[in-house]
């Protein structure tokens, strides 16, 4: 289990325990999490589960692969933070107390 | 429709009472409104059943009618394979595999990196006013007649001229390119299927060789340097079968969903006026009208024996991923035969999973623009007195689509 925070576009967070083995985005998507559309459900194919993560939690989360780094633009970050795909981020317990921000658009 | 099939044999796993008739037969046409009469009756049935025509050729396939189930199908790779579901290479003694349609996981995540970026949101929308300057130009043909034939006059041709912009091919190709599509989605004589098949491939092996030695900007380009696998180059058969998969994949589905849409605006006068109203809705109605008008149904290869939902199938069996179905379960959706311009569904129309529509962002901005062009430019328009609106069937799509409105 992992305590994760979404924070919306408007800036309101909202926190949701995690269960180990699930990832970010079926822990958004569950929750109803507003931005998270993931139209693929999961499968690193449509890249609409785009999340943004805070650079010092990097080295916590998975290298991204190469098909998930083919469909994010190099300089897509924003507000200082790095874009990911929340479908390919499964939760572990190293990454409780992680605070995931909805990007300004997935498409 | 009178297309003789032989008698079926019925394979011994498969029940009595799970065996139906379907209705949509590739390369048929109908007067039946198959969305809002066929598709209804189906819904009514058991949630998986085995039907004798449904697959090209009129031989058997599953029927997988749930929403959900089918979300579980795109994912169950190991279980239903998308090898050779087209029968383009095969049918011209060719190698080559749609690529990466065609191309089970783990070795279709590989081509998907390579595809990805030539699709992703943001080059698309560098071709905005490129693809904006196409439909004005079809509409403006026609706009002063108060008439259009809208498939020949814009629907086939207009998904067309963005492909060869994209493929850094001449755009007076328009008309030869649309007769190769006809002959590859809409001919029910395998001969005259297989001749289109061997033209275009012909065709496109000589761009391939053209591109090794000019290199441009286009997707052809593109995919004659790209390093794939940890730095080897595509081989003949890989570049025939990604450049037959956007050919196939790319241009008749765009013309199809217009096509249902159009149909749509051209009998709910109350939508089309609340869209050429509130053009920013157009978008979420746009998916709206794909789930309830979605035209393609693709098909996975049972691999091994297996129980599926309950239903036990054997290796080699057809499964039908009838997307026409997934659109409208009403398990899934609230008055699933209604069109509620700002409901956005989550629809399977794109498919779902690892081979989820790698060029959804092309087709959603193809489909926005020409939408608002056309409200934006012709006044209320219907369809055109006395006309019976006739589809093809396998990609359900109006033979024609007669439109006047007061010029
Ligand atoms: C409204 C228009 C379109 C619809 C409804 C549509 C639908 C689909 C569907 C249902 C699939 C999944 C097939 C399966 O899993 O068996 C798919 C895959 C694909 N589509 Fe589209 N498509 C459209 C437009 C396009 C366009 C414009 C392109 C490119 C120019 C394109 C290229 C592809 C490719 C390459 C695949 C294979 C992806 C993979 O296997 O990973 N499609 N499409
Ligand atoms: S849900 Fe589609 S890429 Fe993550």
């Amino acid at each position: 289990m992992a305590r994760i925070t979404f924070v919306a576009l408007d800036g309101s967070a909202k926190s949701y325990d995690a269960a180990e083995g699930v990832s970010l985005m079926r822990c958004a998507v569950d929750n109803d999490v507003p931005g998270i559309v993931a139209e693929c459900g999961g499968a690193c194919a449509c890249a609409t589960c785009q999340v943004l993560i805070a650079p010092d939690w990097l080295d916590r989360l998975p290298v991204a692969g190469p098909n998930e780094a083919s469909m994010i633009d190099e300089d897509s970050g924003e507000r200082g933070m790095v874009r990911r795909l929340s479908c390919q981020i499964e939760v572990t317990p190293e990454l409780d107390g992680l605070v995931v921000h909805v990007p300004s658009s997935q498409y | 429709m009178s297309i003789a099939f032989a008698t079926p044999v019925i394979p011994d796993h498969v029940p009595e009472n799970l065996i139906r008739p379907f209705p949509f037969v590739f390369g048929t046409i109908t007067e039946a409104d198959p969305f809002n009469e066929w598709v209804p009756e189906v819904h009514k049935g058991p949630d998986i059943f085995w039907t004798p025509h449904a697959y090209p050729g009129g031989t058997p396939a599953w029927i997988v009618r749930r929403t959900q189930d089918l979300r579980d199908l795109y994912f169950d790779t190991e279980n239903f394979s998308s090898k050779d579901f087209s029968p383009y290479s095969k049918m011209i003694g060719d190698t080559w595999t749609n690529l990466p349609v065609e191309i089970d996981p783990p070795k279709h995540a590989m081509y998907r990196a390579f595809v990805n970026p030539i699709f992703t949101p943001k080059a698309m929308a560098a071709l905005e006013e490129k693809i904006r300057s196409y439909a004005v130009e079809y509409i403006e043909a026609f706009r002063a007649k108060g008439e259009c034939e809208y498939m020949k006059d814009f629907a086939f041709e207009f998904p067309i001229k963005v492909f060869l912009e994209l493929m850094g091919l001449p755009l007076s190709l328009t008309p030869q390119f649309l007769e190769w599509e006809t002959g590859l989605l809409h001919e029910p004589d395998m001969g005259k299927m297989a001749a289109a098949a061997r033209s275009v491939v012909d065709y496109l092996r000589g761009e391939i060789e053209d591109r090794r030695k000019n290199p441009t900007g286009d997707i052809i380009s593109y995919a004659v340097q790209a390093q794939i696998d940890g730095g080897r180059k595509l081989d003949d058969d890989e570049l025939v079968g990604f450049c037959f998969n956007l050919f196939i994949g790319g241009l008749d589905t765009v013309s199809t969903n217009m096509g249902g849409q159009f149909a749509h605006l051209a009998t709910h006068p109350e939508d089309q006026a609340r869209l050429r109203a509130n053009p920013e809705m157009i978008p979420t109605a746009i998916d709206e009208m794909m789930r309830a008008y979605a035209a393609v149904t693709t098909f996975r290869t049972c691999t091994r024996e297996v129980e599926f939902k309950g239903v036990r199938m054997m290796p080699g069996d057809k499964v039908a991923v009838c997307t026409t179905l997934g659109g409208r379960d009403p398990e899934e959706y609230d008055r699933a035969n209604d069109v509620i311009i700002d409901r956005k569904p989550k629809h399977v129309s794109f498919g779902y999973g690892p081979h989820l529509c790698v060029g959804m962002h092309l087709a959603r901005r193809e489909m926005r623009i020409a939408m608002e062009e056309f409200l934006a430019r012709i006044p209320a328009f219907t369809l055109k007195p006395g006309h019976t609106l006739r589809r093809h069937l396998g990609m359900i799509q109006p033979v024609e689509l007669p439109l006047v409105w007061q010029a």
